[in-house]
């Protein structure tokens, strides 16, 4: 036994020996990147220990730029490719096979020399660059542990890859092959995985994902390249949680595990050839190039932002074509064969038309999907105009209120007919991704009905569905919706007193925890109130009971004359969130990232004329809102009509009337203009067009796309709708 | 002993060994001759454990080769392109042997080194095609292995260093229980050398038998003959592999002993009769010829 790993031992230091020159580059990269730059870097260095805290764990597993991990990442296919490239030749695989030594062993041998290869460098660079942090600017004991933790994301990251490495050296039979095939098996899954969301988005009109579906998130753990980029960015900002390294070393388990029964059998003879097994190359080559050919034909159109579908299929085929050509060669070197596998060249062509039409052609009606409305538990409802009208503190679940939106079950039946309306206007050419530009549509492309909808003005936006069904599968769907029909179904909604408590970010707060208000007018100057304790909580009492009882129509119809903002430590954010040495909190979370204190900011909790409970009491402790803008507080107005605006001659009026001092500048070929007016009747006149302090419920914005800059005699500046 | 039963090997569309049976008995020098494309370096390769055969069975004393690294090491396997490790010296690669044959004689090997003027200190790399062939016989002496496999491994050495190193492989069989397997193009080399052959073609077997038995049951006549029907009678009487006629003096290519030819062909009382025994080249050529492998299709391309 102990000549046995006597042998084995000298087997390693042999096989390192002899990748000499990789133990060589391993040393100078990480060196030069990971203790040389961070000398350089804390040289010119002034940052406080939060900074600090942030800054440093990515000098050792990112470094400048990327170029750390982009090296980890070289270095961990570098070093299985060399390792294990004399199943490559014909003459190592002789030398090699021969000699007294089980397969696994050699795989062991190669394999763990392979990792000392380029750890024992990073790790010892690791250690070297700690002691020139240590020694530039001290060390914490939370610092030491982020640097741990980065450390051990920097070897995990490399341990991914090296393993999806080694597993494609032996599917190969020469190392150039190797390389392609671990670029191969490191990218493919995210690839496959991340393709179908890409295709619906192309496709399907109805298409809506907030980054979240199933196969987006199983491309972060069943790709190396996914695992790595998380280990890496994770490791790096302190979010190192269980699920990723564990994924990681699952990951790699399996690819040694595969890599291991492969090479049992791996033929020697196949040292030579493009492929270990040849039977697998037609299957292979099919099975890469649909998912390549339809991911390049996005990316192209992508990148040089052409929108719609048109050129998908062309640019597809082409790309598949290309693909089988570059796959056939890289299997026989030789260009007169490259027609030789017709076969599976025809049949990687017919599975990507396949996969488009199964798109184009809709073949699953996933646009035109409603499930049963019994199989339905609730319906979440988002039209667009919400994303401006509420702003939601931050929750466990980003930005958006931890209920969801969902409706209580006795709405399902509005929201339901209403998403009918969303898939009837789908049907008749009016889809989320054309309604921003509906002005441009031509007439044709929508049925009479809509037609006549558009040039009666009627107002159209995009509206998020989302169904959650009594099996738990969460169904996401985009229509376009009708401002009537929506309006319509919002007098419901809004009737449910439940539904009014999950919408409202006033109920997500906790009114008692409140440590300032803020009120905001016509003005749009946080003036804090000076209110005691019972006061505040007296206050939003107040404000919660008008926002619960007032009517529907209020928030439809009226109009905004001001606002509260409110600020309160955020359970939420200590409870999830790291503190930082300086006793600040970081969360983040899906949406949004968090840095502070603490505490949560939530604006934009509107004050409606009718609102009598807080206005009484608003006025009751001595505050009252300005609901026009004294001319004489400002100093000069500058007006920014719209493009159509001008086109359509709608400010040649307000131009008429205003006097000699006002100053009209144009550019970009008059199709934008600005209007400065300094003299008091031409700021009055001006402020006479002004239309309202905030939209409601269901505005878009589009209404009065016109605006004014007001710079108040006070220094302040804001800027407002008008109506030309 | 090593027992080859059914032996196969395909590579794609090329059926590189066809259902090999034979023996290599212990103690004996084996040489595998064949032409090119026989099979050879494939049936080496397969026994020494480097390629797995496609079906049959392989046993080397009794044990299959293929991953038994325990019958592995009584066998050491010269390729025809020996392979050293790149900057490594003969001290390295001395050592890198002795790490994974139990057996492995240094002494032996650094004396051996000294006796054939090999620098201990430099890279192997750097050394001639036939010192590394040199090198590579001596690794494989010194192994301490039963099975010495060589493929190719003759060609490229100098006369004195070939005779040399049959002197080694020699005492190695007096001294040790050793038996070289030894595949080669030059005929005339095995011809003093080897004990017993294996003649491969097209993947084939043809023969496999002591070099002695070999020559014993083919012979070459040579006759003149006056009577054209006495002629006829003698060819119809014998086993005759290949003929050629120089004028009157007939050449037979015969199977049988070369008593019993020679008694045949004073039946038909020739007026010249010799009986002469054949070379291995002789045989070679002949046993092929019979196999569809004739050297006059190269003349005639």
């Amino acid at each position: 036994m102990t000549s046995k790993i006597s042998s084995y031992f000298k087997l390693i230091l042999s096989d390192i020996r002899h990748r000499g020159w990789l133990a060589a580059l391993s040393c100078i990269t990480l060196f030069l990147l990971m203790p040389v730059y961070t000398m350089l870097y804390f040289s010119a260095y002034e940052a406080t220990a939060s900074d600090l805290l942030h800054d440093f764990p990515r000098l050792l597993n990112t470094g400048p730029a990327g170029y750390l991990s982009a090296a980890i990442a070289v270095l961990a296919v570098l070093s299985a490719l060399s390792g294990f490239s004399y199943i490559h030749s014909r003459e190592k695989t002789d030398f090699f096979h021969s000699l007294p030594v089980r397969r696994t062993m050699w795989f062991g041998t190669a394999w763990l020399s392979g990792v000392l290869v380029v750890l024992i460098p990073y790790l010892v660079c690791s250690i070297l660059t700690i002691a020139a942090e240590a020694v530039n600017k001290g060390m914490t004991a939370s610092l030491a542990g982020r640097s741990a933790e980065a450390v051990l994301g920097g070897v995990l990251a490399f341990f991914v890859l090296y393993n999806a490495g080694v597993f494609a050296v032996m599917l190969t039979g020469r190392t150039v092959t190797a390389l392609l095939a671990s670029l191969a098996v490191i990218v493919y899954p995210i690839l496959a995985l991340t393709l179908g969301s890409a295709m619906e988005n192309e496709f399907y009109d109805t298409f809506y994902s907030n980054g979240l579906t199933l196969p987006d998130k199983l491309a972060g753990y069943l790709s190396p390249a996914g695992l790595f980029s998380a280990l890496i960015e994770q490791s790096s900002s302190g979010r190192l949680g269980f699920v990723i390294p564990a994924a990681a070393l699952l990951m790699s388990a399996l690819f040694i595990a595969a890599a291991v029964l492969v090479y049992r059998i791996y033929p020697s003879e196949a040292a030579g050839a493009a492929l270990a097994f040849p039977v697998t190359g037609p299957i292979l080559k099919v099975l890469i190039c649909i998912p390549s050919a339809l991911f390049i034909s996005l990316i192209i159109q992508d990148l040089m932002m052409i929108y719609g579908n048109k050129w998908t299929p062309l640019l597809s085929i082409l790309a598949a074509l290309i693909i089988c050509a570059v796959i056939d060669f890289i299997y026989t070197m030789d260009l007169r064969l490259l027609i030789k596998s017709w076969k599976s060249s025809l049949l990687s062509i017919a599975g990507v038309l396949a996969v488009l039409c199964f798109f184009q052609f809709d073949l699953a009606g996933y646009d035109t999907y409603l499930p049963d409305e019994e199989d339905i538990e609730s319906i979440s409802f988002q039209p667009e105009p919400f994303l401006d009208y509420f702003c939601y503190p931050e929750s466990e679940h980003g930005m958006e209120p931890s209920s969801g939106y969902f409706a209580p079950e006795d709405m399902t039946e509005t929201l339901y007919a209403l998403a009918q309306t969303g898939i009837d206007n789908l049907e008749q050419g009016l889809n989320a991704k054309n309604v921003h530009d509906m002005e441009n549509i031509p007439d044709p492309m929508l049925s009479s009905a809509l037609a006549d909808k558009k040039d009666a003005g009627e107002e159209f936006f995009s509206a998020v569905f989302r169904y959650r069904l009594s099996d738990g599968r969460i169904i996401n769907r985009q229509y376009t919706l009708s401002y009537i029909d929506t309006a319509e179904a919002m007098k419901d909604l809004l009737g449910s007193r439940e539904y009014r408590e999950q919408l409202f970010p006033i109920f997500e707060v906790d009114i008692n925890s409140v440590s300032s208000i803020s009120l905001l007018d016509i003005y749009r100057t946080p003036e804090e109130l000076k209110l005691d304790k019972e006061q505040k909580t007296a206050l939003l009492n107040a404000y919660e009971t008008d926002v619960l009882n007032v009517s529907a129509d209020t928030f439809i119809n009226s109009e905004p004359l001001g606002e509260l903002e409110i600020t309160f430590p955020n359970p939420v954010l200590k409870g999830h969130g790291t503190l930082t040495d300086d006793g600040m909190v970081s969360y983040i979370t899906s949406g949004s990232a968090y840095y502070g204190d603490g505490n949560s900011i939530v604006p934009k909790l509107y004050l409606y004329p009718e609102y009598k409970n807080t206005l009484d009491l608003l006025g009751e402790y001595g505050y009252t809102l300005h609901t026009e803008i004294d001319p004489e507080s400002v100093s000069s107005i500058t007006v920014y009509p719209d493009a159509d605006t001008i086109e359509d001659n709608r400010c040649d009026n307000l131009i008429y009337r205003l006097s000699d001092t006002a100053v009209i500048n144009y550019e970009g070929f008059g199709s934008e203009m600005s209007i400065i007016a300094t003299a008091q009747d031409d700021i009055e006149l001006i402020l006479s067009y002004m239309e309202h302090y905030a939209g409601n419920i269901l505005d878009t914005g589009n209404r009065y796309p016109d605006s004014m800059e007001v710079q108040y005699k006070n220094g302040a500046t804001c800027s407002y709708s008008l109506k030309l | 002993m090593i027992e080859m039963k059914e032996l196969d090997k395909t590579f794609e569309d090329i059926h590189a060994v066809d259902h090999i049976t034979g023996t290599i008995r212990d103690g004996m020098v084996f040489g595998l001759i064949g032409s090119n494309g026989a099979g050879k370096s494939t049936l080496l390769r397969m026994i020494s454990g480097v390629i797995r055969p496609d079906g049959g069975e392989l046993l080397a004393d009794g044990k299959h080769v293929y991953e038994n690294p325990e019958i592995k090491s009584q066998i050491c396997y010269l390729s025809d392109a020996p392979y050293y490790f790149h900057n490594a010296d003969l001290r390295e690669m001395r050592d890198y042997y002795a790490a994974v044959y139990p057996s492995f004689n240094r002494k032996q090997f650094d004396s051996l080194a000294g006796i054939f003027h090999l620098d201990m200190k430099r890279r192997v790399n750097s050394f001639s095609k036939g010192m590394k062939k040199q090198v590579s016989i001596l690794l494989g002496l010194c192994a301490g292995t039963k099975y010495l496999l060589c493929d190719e491994t003759f060609d490229g050495l100098d006369p004195v260093v070939r005779q040399a190193v049959k002197s080694l492989i020699a005492a190695e069989m007096v001294s040790r229980d050793f038996t070289p397997v030894i595949a080669s193009h030059n005929l005339r080399e095995l011809e003093d050398f080897c004990d017993s052959i294996g003649l491969l073609h097209q993947g084939k077997l043809l023969l496999t038998e002591d070099i002695d038995q070999v020559r014993s049951r083919i012979c070459k006549l040579q006759c003149v003959i006056q009577d054209p029907l006495r002629e006829q009678e003698l060819l119809r009487s014998l086993p005759v592999i290949k003929s050629e006629r120089t004028g009157s003096l007939l050449t037979l290519t015969v199977r049988g002993e070369r008593e019993e030819v020679m008694h045949t062909a004073e039946a038909q009382a020739p007026l010249f009769l010799e009986v002469l025994p054949l070379t291995l080249e002789e045989i070679f050529i002949s046993e092929t010829e019979v196999a569809g492998y004739d050297i006059k299709d190269f003349f005639l391309l």
